[in-house]
């Protein structure tokens, strides 16, 4: 299976090109962004094809990863999936609900495979979570406390709130939100946020906490800041506490790491599972018909949901009811 | 000689009457406790046992009374000490209500009583030390913090499960951080609360999930748990974060001394520092030292009345399902 790149702008592209090579039965068909430049240097250091225009990069291959910037997702999508390509799209799906709609009733019409760019559901220790929570005697999920703190993406478009659709919220809320929705299989039904721009310049925000009640009783909350520092050992983390009925499961997925102490400064050196990896195998095995826990474009959008939910809590200041389908109440 | 009453012979009774032997010139000289037969602690003890705290109240040879009765009793003694003269530290929180925590407040002050809650955080060195960071300025203007306080339920002491009498999770673990971050971030302007029952534990909250906004604009996310199986180890964490800097604080990290026992399942096991080594002994020293100068207790009543109404916000918030306005 050929498998282009659309767009290299997010910090995931390089991870995603590179991991596509490993993967059995995938070739990496070329890379292909709007800056010719970005996308010329990114074919090299991959050694596959540069691909100049959309058309052609599209049609080099059989299915697409997607990693522009947010609001770029819905028209790249669009494109492949009328092409009849598959398409893995980067997190969050898009920026507005109206484009995750679109790009859902495209790959429908099309029966193509859209799919969204969530690979925490392939971290060994979250499948592990997973596994508890759904067969292990826990009893009922009560609580669900995550934290997704990073720091601020030292990409520009991430601060640009019409690239990106929004800061931290819009950046960090999807991920955990996604693996509540899953770890619970239950929707949101209601999000209270407090949202600022508190730790950088700009006219983005910084600064987000979302607490949430789901439609089946469930409360949790969800930490999306950006508010680690640049001397932080890595990009940030991700941690998720399940209060139940009889256990508490405390899930650090990036637990599995060494420090690495420098002259200036710590790092963090991951040692544990290639969760990106497991992601593109699943999207791969997708393509081909599987059924696995890849999430869907459907997951996507309800992702986004709660993070405009969020966003729509902060300028209220009330809580946000979800409406049937997860859409904000307008 | 600084004479000490203490009132109650519970965990915190035994806890504070450890500490109180560490601090020179004082002597606790009398310990309040219904039934000092269930007190064995107390066979070492070479004061008065009284069975009725009224007694040590009155009596004109104790200078302090340090109330470490369960909350509901909080009210009657604290006014009652107030009356008498006394200087008073009281376990926390003040009271289970904000409407309890003004009324005493209000009789502290007709008897100008010198009065400390024991919010013990603020003698925690490692908490102390946060603060100092942020009040150097290390990593600037604070924007978020995340804290966490939890572990089994309180299994010494039952009534604490029963919101009616303690306050519930919110007032009655959560306080501990809700004053804390009150003290390094300045006034909490509102609240959002959410909590978690247990079918088979009551209708109080098992874990609870606060988001504060704060007067200057910072975000805190505060959350306490009581949900954890018993055997289960007692749990901090602390984190502050601002654009020049982040402090991260974990009691599962900052073990220098661990011994491995067999599991017992009956009680937690609480950080080595929280009773062995410190924060109580640094509180009451701290109460040692301003009555030898005459000085005001730090924290005093204001925040006391401060911690229980950000605490009843939260749980009011839980219950109305909407965020509550604080100002405090």
């Amino acid at each position: 299976m050929k498998v282009a790149v659309l767009g290299y702008a997010h910090v995931h592209a390089p991870a995603y090109a590179g991991r596509l090579g490993e993967v059995p039965g995938v070739t990496l068909a070329g890379v292909y962004d709007p800056d010719t430049g970005v996308a010329a240097s990114a074919a090299r250091s991959h050694g596959v094809p540069h691909r100049a225009t959309l058309d052609e990069a599209i049609g080099s291959a059989d299915a697409v990863v997607i990693a522009a910037p947010n609001a770029d997702h819905h028209d790249l999508a669009v494109a492949a999936l009328r092409a009849g390509r598959h398409v893995l799209c980067e997190k969050p799906l898009a920026t507005r609900l109206e484009d995750a709609d679109a790009m859902i009733a495209e790959a429908r019409a099309r029966g193509a495979v859209l799919a969204t760019a969530f690979p925490m559901r392939f971290a060994p220790p979250i499948v592990a979570a997973y596994r508890a929570v759904r067969g292990g005697g826990l009893g009922r999920v009560l609580a669900l406390s995550g934290a997704n703190n990073g720091q601020r993406p030292s990409v520009p478009w991430f601060s640009d709130p019409r690239r990106a659709g929004g800061g931290a919220v819009m950046d960090h809320t999807v991920h955990l939100a996604d693996l509540m929705r899953w770890l619970l299989d239950d929707e949101v039904g209601e999000v209270y946020a407090e949202v600022g721009t508190l730790l950088h310049d700009g006219p983005i925000d910084d600064v987000g906490v979302l607490s949430i009640r789901f439609a089946g009783g469930a409360v949790a909350t969800i930490d999306a800041s950006w508010n680690r520092p640049p001397g932080y050992p890595a990009w940030g983390g991700l941690e998720l506490r399940i209060v139940a009925e009889h256990d508490v499961l405390d899930v650090d997925p990036f637990a599995e790491r060494l420090t690495l102490y420098g002259r200036e400064r710590a790092i963090w050196v991951d040692w544990g599972a290639d969760a990106d990896r497991a992601m593109l195998e699943a999207f791969v095995a997708a393509c081909r018909g599987a059924s696995n826990a890849l999430a869907r474009g459907e997951d996507g959008r309800a992702a986004l949901a709660v993070a405009l939910m969020a966003y729509e809590s902060a300028r209220t200041g009330r809580p946000v009811r979800a409406e049937a389908g997860g859409a904000p109440r307008r | 000689m600084i004479r000490v009453g203490i009132l109650g012979a519970g965990f915190m009774g035994e806890v504070h009457a450890a500490a109180w032997r560490s601090v020179p010139g004082v002597r606790v000289a009398g310990i309040a406790t219904l039934d000092p037969a269930a007190r064995p602690w107390l066979r070492g003890f070479d004061g008065r046992v009284v069975t009725d705290p009224r007694v040590l109240i009155a009596a004109p040879d104790i200078d302090v009374i340090d109330v470490c009765l369960p909350t509901p009793l909080h009210e009657s003694s604290v006014c009652d000490a107030a009356r008498a003269g006394k200087a008073i530290v009281c376990e926390k929180p003040l009271a289970a209500t904000f409407a309890a925590a003004e009324r005493i407040a209000a009789a502290v002050a007709r008897a100008r009583a010198p009065f400390m809650p024991a919010h013990v955080v603020r003698f925690f060195p490692e908490y102390a030390a946060a603060r100092d960071l942020v009040r150097g300025g290390r990593i600037g203007r604070p924007a978020t913090a995340r804290t966490f306080r939890g572990g089994p339920p309180p299994g010494w002491a039952p009534w604490i499960l029963d919101p009616a009498q303690s306050g519930g999770l919110f007032v009655d673990l959560l306080i501990h951080d809700f004053d804390y971050l009150r003290w390094v971030l300045g006034p909490v302007r509102r609240v959002h609360a959410r909590a978690a029952a247990r079918p088979d534990a009551g209708a109080g909250a098992v874990h609870g999930l606060a988001v504060l906004r704060f007067a200057s604009g910072a975000v805190a996310h505060v959350e306490g748990s009581w949900a954890y199986p018993a055997g289960s180890p007692f749990w901090t964490r602390l984190e502050l974060a601002g654009p020049d800097g982040l402090i991260v604080q974990d009691s599962r990290r900052a073990a220098p001394l661990v011994r491995h026992r067999p599991p017992d399942a009956a009680e937690p096991r609480y950080p080595q520092a929280a009773i062995d080594r410190g924060p109580y002994a640094r509180m009451l020293h701290h109460v040692a030292e301003r009555l030898e100068h005459g000085s005001a207790f730090d924290p005093g009543i204001d925040d006391a009345v401060a911690a229980v109404r950000i605490a009843s916000a939260a749980a009011a918030s839980a219950a109305a399902a909407a965020p509550v306005e604080v100002g405090a």
